[in-house]
């Protein structure tokens, strides 16, 4: 329901509004503005001062021609009105009364219409006026004759001068004296106490009288000032009022009253009828329009709130651009349709003075329907996101990014460029030509607006070529810190864009992915090393039998050489199997990270001297002698006591296992130069040939002796640089010739 | 006759470890998993239990446990994990020590035997004399006056030098002594270019003193910091 409602309402209200707006259009008060609805009565409006001020005219040009044009109080046709004379060396008066000049003007075509105005119906004329000295007008002082638009005159203007003349005495005498009016005047002059000229339409009151009626404007000869209860009062009316003095002294009145109760029936009272219908008339219509546009604004806002969410109409999938011209060319198909049909049936129901306004209204009502229309397609677009992927600005701009994106890298760079370099040309060309060619104001205008352009354009591409410096250092900085090692670095490219977006997502993913692959790796590292302890676990139980029964045959008395032989061996390799399966465990956890370390303070002299105890006399047996070189002093490092001992271990026997009997075992603890880390070195020359390279020594089940002949896991090394390497250390091994070395180096905590 | 009760559910482990105890003139009760081992203990007393960490039913852990709700005997648990945490985990349930497979038999025999000693010597220490002069450790006893050293009542012969450095560890159980530290408090002379004694005495005190030197129960290596007593 509210679907239909709010379209319906919405019509209604609009049509409140332009019924609002058609009741000020036609009011006879359009274009006064809004101020004079405020005045209530008739009397304090603009109007009625334009009225009496022209009233007042006309009343003291009765005053004036009065005397021209009666005798005895009726109009003499046979009056003198003007004396012209030929223009020429024979000079003769001619006077023209008042019935030849009138005559005379209707033989031209002029004539006075109901409101004593001169109309003019052009006649066929083959007589050239010829212009006449104007010697003397009766109605006009002889001291205003001083122009020669005034002395030199035809008598067709002459004529018609004096036809507007009467007229404006008619003015009085109709609608002033011979019929009831509103309008009351009063003026005395005094040439001594028993005579005096006498204009008035109510001879029969008193001055006192005619200011009751309402209204009134009174000037005094005796007085300055003037007394009024008028809003505007008429200055001129004192002015006139001394003109029109006959007599050389001051003794006069005059008064203009209005009866405010209009009980005549003349232009006041039509005027002042009028005035209150047209401020209702107006009052009416701002109240409709001020509700016709509230109106229509809230059920327009409640239109778009339910705009949300509807359907898409064939119109909206339309491409916005389509849309927009399928509006216009929909306004102005129905503007020209509508001029030629509803326009001029409307024609026939109203008078000529509306027909504006309605086809205002007609043509106002079309474009409004059809924007309305837009704009709610417009909206739904927006809801459905189909407002910018739908337009074809955006279609285009794909296509030529498809031109342009696929390009190589340098032709992009060119072709930018080159776009850049023809623009700033074509700019500052521009600001010279205007500068050289336009002056004034309009110049420094344009050539300021074609300066801030280049300005704005320059800048534009210096931010274009920062932001690509800024991109690719972003870029350098991600792949410097992936390549040593931080794979889990991403590059933040939410302001990144073109192919830098592109690169560094592409950077990122490389990152996700060596991520990805360590991280399998340790886990699968890991995998193997929990396998590898629960396989040990299993190992070990039937070890134990094995290990358990040999020893309790060897207890047997048993004297067959052979099978002591056997035993021996048997002995020897279940041993050999228990060192394997502890140092498999502790080769697979080590190098897998699968340990945790409990670091603390070391010193590096202090657990050589206790490795040194440990195997002093281990070495003895096999007459190796320890040569050791400790600085005295602290070498303070952070490692784990226990996990430093056994790589320490592994390489003390390493050395006990492989170094040749009866040599030398050299033990060093050196600082390095700089004093930034502690080096152990043992060097033992080695019982067998090493052709073998220091790296495989170090790989898992990798032996000295190709042989195997010894008790060794082939795991020490390994264990120990692995050890080495989750401590923060180096651990190196070197091979020269028989001599082999191995060096531990940790990083000397510093204070 | 001592009565020691071996729990584990390998049967020959179990027949080697009978072999070995009973030529010791041990008595071996035989049980294979826990539920047995606790029935046996619920009618009978035993001196010692062995028991195997990773059996079907009750393990090893859980079994400790339930004994050690009724009873203090010595409990040695004999486990094919070597890990830290293993160990760590089966002293702190209340097992009086912890032996990982593949064991060696004379080290088990030694355990089982300095266990015993220990729980029946707890039982009449307060016959022992009370002396200013007799350092005790757990099963270690310095005896000042006669410069006598016993392990779980069993003498022990040591150099003067061993002595010594076992008496200043001793006297201060819990205290690292450095290489230095110990040189300058035994030979009463300013370390200046130590070498390698300190070092091999407390190595061969350890061979004396301890059953498996390479896990010493007493003196034990603090790596690159110095050597301690345990304090217990």
């Amino acid at each position: 329901m509210r679907k239909h409602i709010l379209p319906v309402l919405h019509g209604v209200f609009v049509i409140f509004a332009l019924l609002g707006i058609g009741l000020m259009f036609v009011n006879s008060n359009y274009g006064r503005g809004l101020s004079w609805i405020s005045s209530e009565d008739f009397e304090t409006s603009e109007l009625f001062n334009e009225r009496l001020n022209n009233d007042i005219h006309y009343i003291f040009d009765y005053v004036n021609y009065r005397d021209v044009f009666e005798t005895d109080g009726e109009l003499d046709l046979e009056k003198d009105i003007a004396g012209v004379s030929n223009i020429g060396p024979y000079e003769e008066e001619t006077v023209f009364t008042l019935d030849d000049l009138v005559r005379y003007a209707r033989t031209r075509g002029y004539s006075l219409d109901e409101n004593q105005n001169v109309i003019h119906v052009p006649v066929e004329n083959n007589n050239t006026e010829i212009n006449v000295k104007v010697n003397w007008k009766a109605y006009s002082p002889v001291e205003n004759l001083s122009g020669p638009g005034d002395v030199f005159s035809t008598v067709e203007d002459l004529a018609k001068e004096t036809l507007s003349c009467l007229g404006d005495y008619y003015k009085v005498v109709n609608f002033m004296i011979e019929r009831p009016s509103n309008i009351y005047f009063q003026i005395r002059y005094k040439r001594s106490l028993t005579e005096s000229s006498v204009y008035t339409n109510a001879a029969d009151k008193t001055v006192d009288e005619l200011k009751a009626l309402g209204k009134y404007c009174y000037v005094q000869g005796s007085s300055l000032s003037m007394d009024t209860n008028l809003d505007q009062p008429p200055a001129e009316m004192t002015v006139f009022a001394e003109a029109s003095n006959p007599y050389e002294n001051s003794d006069y009145y005059a008064i203009i009253a209005v009866d405010t109760s209009y009980s005549a029936n003349d232009a006041y009272a039509a005027d002042s009828a009028s005035f209150h219908r047209m401020r209702v008339f107006y009052i009416t219509g701002l109240i409709c329009l001020a509700v016709g546009l509230a109106g229509c604004l809230v059920t327009l806002y409640q239109m778009i709130l339910d705009c949300k969410g509807r359907k898409l109409i064939y119109l909206d999938k339309v491409s916005l651009e389509g849309g927009l011209v399928i509006c216009l060319a929909g306004i102005l198909f129905f503007t020209y349709i509508s001029d030629k049909t509803i326009c001029k049936l409307l024609h026939t129901l109203f008078s000529i003075p509306y027909w504006d306004y309605i086809d205002m209204v007609v043509y106002l009502s079309i474009t409004y329907v059809i924007c309305l229309i837009a704009g709610f397609s417009v909206i739904r677009r927006y809801h459905a996101h189909t407002l910018w992927s739908n337009s074809i600005f955006r279609n285009l701009r794909k296509y030529f990014q498809l031109y342009i994106l696929h390009q190589k890298f340098t032709f992009r760079v060119v072709l930018a460029y080159l776009v850049f370099l023809i623009f700033n040309f074509s700019l500052l060309g521009g600001i010279f030509l205007i500068a050289m060619n336009v002056s004034g104001t309009a110049g420094t205008v344009l050539s300021a607006v074609l300066g801030i352009l280049l300005f704005l354009l320059d800048f534009w591409g210096f931010h274009t070529l920062f932001h690509s410096a800024w991109e690719q250092d972003r870029i350098n900085e991600a792949v410097k810190n992936i390549a040593s090692g931080d794979t889990s670095y991403q590059i933040d490219t939410s302001l990144f864009s073109g192919k830098e977006k592109v690169l560094a997502e592409s950077i990122n993913n490389i990152g996700i992915g060596l991520e990805t692959a360590i991280q399998e790796q340790v886990k699968s590292e890991r995998l193997k090393a929990d396998l590898i302890t629960n396989v040990s676990h299993d190992i070990k139980t039937p070890l134990t039998s094995i290990i358990n029964y040999v020893d309790l045959i060897k207890r047997e008395n048993i004297q067959d050489p052979k099978i002591l032989d056997y035993l021996k061996i048997l002995d020897q390799k279940s041993q050999r199997l228990k060192t394997l399966t502890e140092d498999l465990v502790e080769a697979s956890k080590a190098s897998s990270g699968n340990l945790r370390l409990d670091i603390t303070d070391i010193d590096f002299s202090e657990i050589i001297y206790q490795t040194n105890g440990e195997f002093e006399e281990k070495f003895q047996q096999r007459r190796l002698e320890l040569v050791t070189s400790i600085p005295d002093k602290r070498l303070m490092i952070e490692a784990d006591g226990r996990r430093l001992w056994r790589i320490l271990e592994n390489l003390y026997n390493n050395a006990f296992k492989y170094a040749m009997e009866g040599s030398r075992v050299y033990v060093d603890l050196k600082e390095t130069d700089d004093g930034s880390s502690a080096v152990f070195t043992i060097k033992n020359v080695s019982a067998s040939p090493l052709n073998i390279s220091p790296d495989e020594l170090t790989e898992r089940f990798v032996r000295g002796d190709v042989a195997r002949t010894t008790e060794g896991s082939g795991l020490g090394l390994s264990i120990a640089q692995s050890l080495t390497k989750l401590q923060n250390g180096t651990f190196t091994l070197s091979i020269d010739g028989d001599l082999f070395k191995a060096q531990v180096e940790f990083p000397i905590k510093q204070n | 006759m001592q009565k020691i009760l071996v729990c584990d559910d390998d049967k020959e482990i179990v027949d080697a470890i009978d072999i070995y105890l009973s030529s010791e003139g041990f008595q071996v009760i035989k049980a294979f998993d826990g539920y047995e081992a606790l029935d046996y203990l619920a009618e009978n007393e035993v001196d010692l239990m062995i028991v195997d960490v990773m059996m079907p039913g009750l393990d090893g852990i859980r079994t400790t446990r339930k004994v050690r709700e009724t009873s203090s005997i010595p409990i040695i648990i004999l486990s094919a994990k070597s890990e830290d945490n293993d160990k760590i985990l089966g002293l702190n349930i209340g097992a009086d020590d912890y032996i990982t497979k593949p064991f060696n038999p004379l080290e088990l025999v030694a355990r089982v035997k300095s266990q015993l000693r220990r729980y029946t010597q707890l039982g009449n220490i307060n016959q022992q004399q009370e002396n200013d002069n007799i350092y005790k450790c757990g099963g270690l006893t310095i005896n000042d006056d006669n410069k006598e050293v016993t392990v779980d009542g069993e003498p022990i012969k040591l150099t003067p030098i061993e002595y010594n450095i076992l008496l200043l560890l001793v006297k201060n159980a819990g205290k690292v002594f450095s290489i230095d530290e110990i040189y300058e408090q035994i030979w009463n002379e300013e370390a200046i270019g130590a070498d390698n004694t300190v070092a091999v005495h407390i190595r061969h005190i350890r061979e004396k003193i301890e059953i498996n030197p390479r896990e010493p129960r007493y003196l034990k290596v603090v790596w690159g910091v110095g050597y301690k007593i345990e304090k217990q």
